[in-house]
């Protein structure tokens, strides 16, 4: 029916993306209440662990999602007609520079 | 008994302004209603501008913003209204003069929800002789839609309307597109979905719910928004 979020795609992917990141932060911050941050081997080791990181850059990933639907929405209501163009091309380049930083940080992690 | 009236002719005036009214307290019965005491009002200063017809909660021409509150006047008790009462035009939409605001706006979006039954196919005119059945089931649920009197009270205490008037269709038209959404009889019930698919026409709604709490005939705009944006879930995954 819609777009690339817009309409219902967006306010489906809002609320798909709140309801991962409500079951995301209480289990990281579970998760990370058990591990030990002595040394910085074992906070990478705690950090980078496979399972919890795919859930944390799944997590990123639909954190920016919400930002774009929330902030647009935001930006829509509440800018002048005439910035509303612009207000959104700048926020799509600054969540556009945040992905691009966090595949690098994968890349990154993944060479490493 | 004080008013404070929102008073403003374009033709006269530069600015909008606030004028005091006084009305004698023996005039005022414990079942008069805002509109009669406008009326009064209108004795001592004939220039004073409102609508007003049926006089009883069913043409709803006379919406006003009284205390802070859109409530249709002939409605409303004045024994109820905390003093002064300070009445305004409804919000949101430009004002014509006085309490009369210029509706044509709110109109456009009522109509573009083509508020109107499509049994038939585009060219294919109705068969006169045969009536459109429904179930008592189905007619039930156009309940709560179908008697919405267009006073305007809704759209104009939204805030997602005053910011974007001329996209966001508003409660009273979304109430109106809901209803013949559900409509059993109507076969375009995809065709409407996918025209309300739309950031602004349907998704400004924020769920605020001003609203539901305006409405004078207690209908629930807001709870239909909801409706309409399930059952565009539901068209969609079909």
């Amino acid at each position: 029916m819609s777009g690339i979020l817009t309409g219902l795609k967006a306010h489906l992917w809002q609320r798909i993306s709140a309801f991962y990141l409500l079951i995301y932060f209480p289990l990281a911050a579970w998760y990370l209440s058990q591990q030990s941050f002595a040394t910085l081997a074992a906070f990478k080791q705690a950090v980078f662990a496979v399972e919890f990181w795919v859930m944390t850059l799944l997590a990123l990933l639909l954190l920016l999602v919400h930002a774009w639907v929330g902030m647009r929405d935001v930006l829509m209501d509440y800018l002048p007609r005439k910035a509303v163009l612009a207000g959104l091309s700048v926020l799509g380049l600054g969540l556009m520079v945040i992905l691009l930083n966090l595949l690098y940080l994968t890349l990154y992690l993944m060479k490493n | 008994m004080r008013f404070s009236i929102y008073r403003y002719n374009p033709e006269a005036d530069e600015q909008p302004y606030c004028q005091d009214y006084e009305l004698d307290d023996a005039l005022i019965g414990d079942e008069m209603m805002l509109l009669g005491a406008l009326e009064k009002l209108r004795e001592q200063d004939p220039s004073l501008t409102f609508r007003s017809s049926c006089g009883e909660g069913v043409c709803g021409s006379d919406g006003m913003n009284v205390n802070g509150e859109n409530r249709l006047s002939c409605i409303t008790r004045v024994s109820e209204l905390t003093q002064p009462v300070t009445i305004r035009p409804l919000p949101g939409l430009p004002v014509i003069r006085d309490l009369v605001i210029d509706m044509t706006l709110f109109y456009e979006h009522y109509h573009a929800v083509e508020p109107y039954l499509k049994p038939t196919p585009a060219g294919v005119s109705i068969d006169l002789d045969h009536e459109l059945l429904q179930s008592p089931a189905e007619r039930e649920k156009l309940d709560g839609s179908y008697e919405c009197i267009l006073c305007g009270c809704c759209s104009t205490s939204c805030p997602s309307f005053w910011w974007n008037p001329d996209k966001f269709h508003g409660p009273a038209a979304l109430l109106a597109a809901r209803r013949f959404v559900v409509d059993s009889r109507d076969i375009t019930t995809r065709e409407r979905l996918e025209n309300l698919d739309d950031p602004y026409k349907t998704f400004r709604c924020r769920n605020i719910q001003n609203c539901t709490a305006s409405c004078p005939k207690g209908l629930n705009p807001s709870q239909a928004i909801q409706e309409l944006k399930s059952l565009m879930l539901k068209k969609q995954v079909d």
